[in-house]
């Protein structure tokens, strides 16, 4: 296999007393598709905010194709090639569906303040290019008919879509999905794993994802890293994953099993 | 008839001029919540700047007098981006929303000050050269004069120019990115300081606009001259709403519209008194002002 395009290197952070990610180590390749699991606060979340520059690790290396972005702000964190989307959605909500799209343009707008004032030639060529292509990364998720709607009036699945499609216009190497499944219905889960099969044809990325839906990770994922108090406990194929018993320990909690004390009418 | 045209020209002009102001308090506030009582001294700057340059432009360049708004903008936006750089960032980043706020007029006071200090102007005002030549416009049998001409189409240029700015181009993308979800933007890539340094640049750039604009009608610069006009200006990006840009220049257009008229009806020693009543009834029907939009605070 080649050189990964992302890797991890033991790095931790801690918060006050807390240390939610604790000598993590990880390494993703081009075309990949990586699930990162783990019960409720293991520190996934936290992992995507150190990978995106949101945090910055107290210990350890990142590095995207062998450059160092642990120190970077997380704006040239996106610049050099990582995009993510959210736990909780966060979508421009007051501005229209393409122009959400066309804000993750913006540092490739190559056009200076006066080209935008006096609507220059290059500057209408560059909004042009933006447009078709913003246009384009809408259409891949069927949000091309509501491109001029205000990103707060989609429904929910298609709030989802619409920040994959945000990010995708980065221009990203890896694309990192913090639980991209969360609240959606059984068909708009089928057609979120159409979509991320459809980006990985497409654009050839890295993908890291986080989600607690078990069988959606479970299908879908190549490579399974499992979290548990700010460390990796396992990783491997699915199989591997489902059959290790540090990753059900982890989930079912360390004894057997408690008792569940009764309610009266339990 | 005649009156009512005239007393509604003025209003225009007036509310030009305050809708100019009112956007760079609204754009601020929009970007980072904050309300920079410095604005109004970007006026004075503004005004200094033209009455040092204007002189120039006319003697040494043979050029037409408003060609140092130039200058005037350019002063304007470095003043902007220093006062942001030097002050409010820092404050912002430590601080809380109080210690912003007080560094705003602590700022307002220092500009203030720093200007009297400078030996070229010091405390007695300048009377600036004459801006547009005289001569008017008749129009339904009132003649109107070429300032208030002049102010009114500039000031609709400038909001025409500034809403294609923000609706249409990268740099309006990402300044409605950054007032909506800072966190989210800056991981879209948007560099979140650089887009409010430019926020900073284009509200004090109109605030020179604003400035020509003023002085041309009122041909007198002081150390404080920002302080009254950026109050009402202020009261007009609250009562339009603040944080929003058409709310800012209907603001403008009101309050201007509100004293012109109150001055030619009833008296001009009642104009401000109309004015902030104005603002107190709208308040009290819409607290977010008239284009508002209520703010839901997240936890």
């Amino acid at each position: 296999m080649n050189d990964p395009i992302l890797t991890a290197e033991h790095i931790s952070i801690s918060f006050g007393g807390l240390k939610p990610v604790n000598d993590f180590s990880m390494s993703l390749h081009a075309g990949e598709l990586v699930g990162l699991i783990g019960p409720n606060g293991a520190g996934k979340t936290t992992v995507f905010n150190l990978l995106s520059g949101v945090y910055h690790p107290d210990e350890g290396e990142i590095r995207l194709v062998g450059k160092r972005i642990d120190n970077m702000p997380p704006h040239e964190v996106v610049a050099e090639g990582i995009a993510r989307t959210f736990q909780n959605i966060r979508l421009f909500k007051e501005m229209s569906v393409l122009d959400n799209v066309k804000v993750s343009m913006v540092p490739h707008a190559q056009y200076s303040f006066m080209d935008a004032t006096l609507r220059t030639p290059r500057f209408r060529r560059i909004e042009k290019e933006q447009d078709i292509r913003a246009r384009e990364l809408l259409s891949l998720f069927g949000l091309e008919n509501v491109a001029d709607e205000l990103a707060e009036n989609l429904p929910y699945g298609q709030q989802r879509k619409l920040e994959i499609a945000r990010a995708l216009g980065t221009n990203m190497k890896v694309l990192l999905l913090d639980e991209p499944a969360a609240g959606m219905n059984p068909t708009e889960t089928a057609e979120l794993r159409e979509s991320i099969d459809m980006i990985r044809e497409r654009f050839g990325i890295a993908i890291l994802l986080i989600e607690h839906d078990m069988s959606f990770v479970m299908n879908i994922c190549e490579r399974i890293m499992v979290l548990d108090f700010g460390q990796k406990i396992a990783e491997g194929t699915p199989e591997v994953i489902a059959a290790d018993p540090r990753v059900i320990a982890a989930y079912l909690g360390e004894e057997e099993t408690k008792e569940v004390p009764h309610n009266g009418n339990a | 008839m005649t009156i009512f045209l005239s007393t509604l020209m003025v209003g225009l002009r007036l509310g030009s001029i305050y809708a100019l102001i009112a956007i760079g308090y609204t754009m601020v506030y929009g970007i980072i919540r904050m309300i920079n009582f410095a604005h109004g001294d970007f006026i004075m700057v503004g005004g200094y700047t033209l009455v040092f340059t204007m002189p120039v432009m006319t003697e040494k360049l043979g050029l037409p007098a408003w060609t140092g708004v130039v200058f005037a903008v350019i002063v304007c936006a470095i003043v902007g981006v220093l006062v942001e750089l030097l002050a409010y960032r820092p404050v912002r980043k430590k601080g809380t929303g109080m210690s912003a706020l007080i560094t705003a007029i602590a700022m307002s006071l220092i500009l203030e000050n720093l200007a009297q200090a400078i030996p070229a102007i010091g405390p007695n005002p300048k009377i600036p050269q004459v801006i547009f030549p005289a001569g008017s416009l008749t129009l339904a049998g009132v003649a109107i004069d070429m300032t208030t001409i002049y102010t009114i189409l500039v000031a609709g240029a400038m909001m025409v120019l500034l809403t294609l700015l923000v609706k249409k181009t990268s740099f309006g993308r990402a300044m409605r990115a950054v007032s909506e979800n800072k966190k989210a933007a800056v991981l879209m890539g948007v560099n979140v300081d650089r887009t409010i340094l430019l926020t900073f640049a284009i509200g004090a750039s109109l605030a020179a606009v604003a400035a020509l604009m003023y002085i041309a009608q009122y041909p007198l610069v002081f150390t404080t001259i920002g302080s009254s006009l950026g109050l009402k200006a202020f009261v007009a990006a609250v009562l339009g709403g603040i944080g929003s840009l058409p709310g800012a220049m209907l603001g403008g257009l009101i309050i201007g519209m509100a004293e012109s008229f109150t001055v030619s009806y009833i008296s001009s020693a009642m104009a401000d008194t109309f004015v902030y009543l104005i603002l107190i009834i709208v308040l009290l029907i819409r607290p977010v002002g008239i284009l508002g939009k209520n703010v839901r605070e997240k936890v």
